[in-house]
């Protein structure tokens, strides 16, 4: 037996031995108190709000560009509005998060649904996303609308 | 170093099938610590692969030719930058580079799987290294690239030579890793089946790795031309070849599967149709490596007589059975949450999209099997070539480019009539407009026309739209329209990679109808001095050199280009002849512009000095090469991590963005 195969032989036994170790581990480790579980939906949550942003995001530019009538354009937004504002619902009654944040966010939701009723879309100063008028700050940038109409 | 090799190989098996079996038992027996035995076993079985793959580079490296797959593809004249084309060279070494990248990109998915597939990764994990399993198991018993020769011989046989060329380096590691990585999006998508979770839950990751297969296929397909136009001597770069159709189909059902997934994420519909797409994709994958591997079609690419053919196509056989099986079982759940609002939306554009790259991917398929079918039936082999692909194809992908132009103008849910006409009104002008002009100037093919004015119809809408996009961000911040576009870009990212990438396929369409309908081709057998007149060209042979190379005998012709009696350069092109391959392999001289192609390529040297040349002008082609970098560019735009900012934060707050919220109290 050359000085290769040796060395060889002896980086495969090295090699086996650390996988045997890698797999073994999750068995002689303590187990780690069941709160994966917990925290794995809130980012489910999360993800269901993250899609129904972008939808508006997309909404809004599609508004934009000319090719949503205003009407279409404001029954959608209110939808995705009552939508994202369900999910925050669903989480406040679940007791997840923070109670005064989650609710702070479906006031705002609830008071952009009533502005919107009425209200005309204006461009936000800073990322010129429409807006609906009298909305205190931009849907996607939290810019403050200040005086704009 | 072989011995290494070997044993990790075996180690790596060991760890597969173990992970297979351990992820699903885990999961049945509700025992985590199994699951998570599971998961490091196939991390572990990743590194035992980087271990063999180690291995073989440096045998290559140290020139092993103990090891039998070292002396089949490698030489002492072979420079080592060759070292990671020999690697993937044959079917050995091929199989042990999709074994290591199925490790690779398994473990990061899983590592990088989102939270809410958590129930459904032992599945998932368990799809990944079922097919690890297999890939091991046929290499360490039928394909070993670690068997060793009985004795060791003082040179090897060499690399072939049409694989030294820069394309190669790219081309079929990016087709192979393209194939092999749709089993990652497939994997999610029947991991989140067999757990029950029959909504959207897998929709993210699947995109995402499905978005990295198609680029990965794209970029290869493209390099695979381009080494095919430079290299193979025909001037060409699309053949109809089986295994480029091979990995053309699986590419068309992922351009199917990344349109509608879009469909499934925004409005949660589609479900069903994502799940046949993404198991159609993967059976068409595995279509492709059997063909690869000992499938019946003869090809330029094929890894030749393969005794693999029979084990790949039960492989296939299952790979197509199961899924579908598990589709059938889980089918009363896979309900869409919405039914389509209208037949003027995006969500119908997308519909008719997938049926039409649905389409274009079985007649290829049928072209492939054809000559199979006609063989088992009517005693009689009839293949298939490029006209009948040519004509039921070339007005399908007409149709697609017509969809690339309006579905995108098209908003979500449905479209009023008014404001589509306002939408397509300018789009359809400039297409009108371009046609007329071409008309005027002298274009009359019926075909090329429509592609052109289809092209002009999508640059339109996409440009029109940038521009409105641009010029709102310009009025409402005051942004110069350099920064407001950019920012217009950063601000929807998806949607404008998407952009993007449909402009790279205009460019593509440029290059295949400029080639298709233009191309002006000449041979001609030219002694030094003789010149000829090509297109707009006078191409003058000054002569040819010989020059004898350790494995090879190079013929170097040297030609002078003039246009309007006015001289523009000097080529070379070469054709080399190698004994021990007993092949010749050439590179073409190319003046490359925006315009067109004067490709010259050198077919046969004569004893007397003259050289037998064809000559092509090829309009519109260097628009193909342009539009990879273009379409690399709009994948990573598309793919870039986006934060979703939330409709109505509050102003004395941080943005809020997902997995930004303050964790409980």
């Amino acid at each position: 037996m050359d000085a290769e195969t040796v060395i060889s032989i002896f980086f495969g036994a090295v090699l086996a031995v650390f996988s045997f170790a890698v797999v073994g581990y999750a068995f002689v480790r303590g187990r780690q108190p069941e709160s994966e579980s917990s925290a794995g939906a809130p980012k489910t949550e999360d993800q269901a709000l993250a899609d129904i942003f972008d939808a508006i995001n997309t909404l809004d530019l599609e508004f934009q560009l000319g090719r949503l009538a205003e009407e279409d354009f404001k029954t959608q937004f209110q939808a995705y509005r009552v939508q994202a504002a369900t999910v925050l619902r669903d989480q406040l009654e679940e007791g997840r998060g923070d109670p005064a944040w989650v609710l702070e966010q479906e006031i705002l939701l609830a008071r952009g649904d009533q502005e919107s009723a009425d209200g005309q879309a204006v461009t936000c100063p800073d990322c010129s996303a429409a807006v609906l008028e009298g909305t205190p700050a931009c849907p996607h940038c939290g810019a403050e609308m200040g005086s704009q109409s | 170093m072989a011995d290494l090799g070997a044993i990790s190989l075996w180690i790596a098996l060991a760890l597969a099938a173990y992970s297979t079996v351990g992820s699903v038992a885990g999961k049945l027996r509700l025992s985590p610590a199994l699951v998570e035995s599971a998961q490091s076993a196939m991390y572990a079985a990743g590194l035992a692969l980087l271990v063999a793959t180690f291995s073989l580079v440096t045998a290559f490296i140290n020139r092993d030719f103990e090891i039998a797959y070292v002396a089949a593809h490698s030489d002492l004249a072979m420079p080592n930058n060759l070292t990671w084309v020999a690697f993937y060279a044959g079917n050995e070494g091929s199989l042990l580079y999709i074994s290591t990248v199925l490790a690779i990109i398994s473990a990061i998915a899983i590592w990088r799987a989102p939270e809410k597939l958590k129930d459904a990764l032992p599945y998932t994990t368990a799809v990944l290294m079922l097919t690890l399993t297999f890939f091991l198991a046929v290499m360490t018993v039928m394909a070993n690239p670690f068997d060793k020769l009985p004795f060791v011989p003082l040179d090897g046989e060499g690399i072939n030579p049409l694989l030294t060329h820069l394309g190669m380096f790219f081309h079929p590691p990016a087709l192979m890793a393209g194939l092999i990585g749709i089993t990652v999006p497939f994997a999610f998508a029947t991991g989140a089946l067999l757990a029950g979770k029959t909504g959207d839950e897998w929709v993210d990751a699947g995109r995402v790795w499905a978005i990295l297969s198609w680029a990965l296929l794209a970029g290869g397909l493209l390099l695979g031309s381009w080494w095919a136009y430079t290299i193979l001597g025909w001037g060409g770069f699309w053949f109809w070849d089986p295994v480029e159709i091979a990995a053309f189909m699986p590419w068309l059902v992922l351009t199917a599967f990344i349109h509608s997934i879009m469909v499934q994420k925004r409005r949660g519909m589609f479900r069903m149709w994502n799940i046949i797409l993404i198991n159609v994709a993967l059976g068409l994958a595995l279509y492709g490596m059997f063909m690869n591997r000992g499938g019946s079609v003869p090809s330029v690419h094929s890894f030749g007589a393969s005794a693999l053919g029979w084990v790949f196509l039960l492989f296939l056989a299952i790979g197509v059975a199961v899924p579908f099986a598990i589709f059938i079982w889980r089918y009363p759940l896979l309900k869409s949450a919405r039914e389509l609002d209208s037949m003027l939306s995006r969500e119908a554009a997308f519909l008719v999209n997938n049926l039409l790259l649905l389409a274009i991917a079985f007649v290829s398929l049928w072209g492939t099997v054809y000559p199979l079918l006609s063989r088992l039936f009517a005693d009689e082999e009839i293949t298939v070539a490029r006209p009948f692909y040519d004509q039921v194809n070339g007005p399908l992908m007409l149709g697609l480019i017509f969809l690339m132009g309006i579905g995108p103008l098209v908003p979500w849910r449905k479209a009023s009539l008014s404001s589509l006409r306002k939408s397509l009104l300018p789009p359809a002008v400039v297409g009108l407009a371009t046609v007329g002009i071409l008309f005027s100037l002298g274009l009359h093919k019926d075909y090329a026309l429509i592609a052109f004015g289809l092209s002009a119809v999508v640059t339109a809408g996409i440009l029109l739209e940038w521009y409105r996009g641009t010029r709102s961000r310009h009025r409402g911040t005051g942004e110069n329209y350099a920064i407001a576009f950019l920012h217009l870009i950063w601000a929807n990212r998806p949607r404008y990679g998407g952009y993007i990438v449909h402009l790279s396929i205009v460019m593509l369409a440029l290059g295949i109808v400029g080639t298709s309908f233009f191309s002006t081709k000449l041979d001609i057998v030219l002694s030094p001095g003789d010149s000829v007149a090509v297109g707009d060209y006078d191409v003058v042979f000054l002569g040819s050199v010989e020059t004898l190379m350790s494995n090879r005998t190079e013929f170097t012709s040297t030609l002078e280009v003039y246009q309007g009696g006015k001289f523009l350069e000097t080529l070379e092109t070469t054709r080399a002849f190698y004994p021990s391959f007993n092949m010749a392999s050439t590179r073409a001289a190319i003046r490359s512009t925006p315009v067109e192609d004067l490709f010259i390529v050198p077919s046969e040297n004569l004893a007397d000095g003259s050289v037998g040349f064809r000559i092509l002008v090829n309009p519109l082609i260097w628009w193909m090469w342009v539009a990879g970098p273009v379409m690399l560019v709009g994948t990573v735009v598309a793919l870039w991590p986006q934060k979703i900012r939330a409709p109505a934060p509050a102003p004395s707050r941080p943005r809020f963005a997902p997995g930004s919220r303050p964790s409980a109290a």
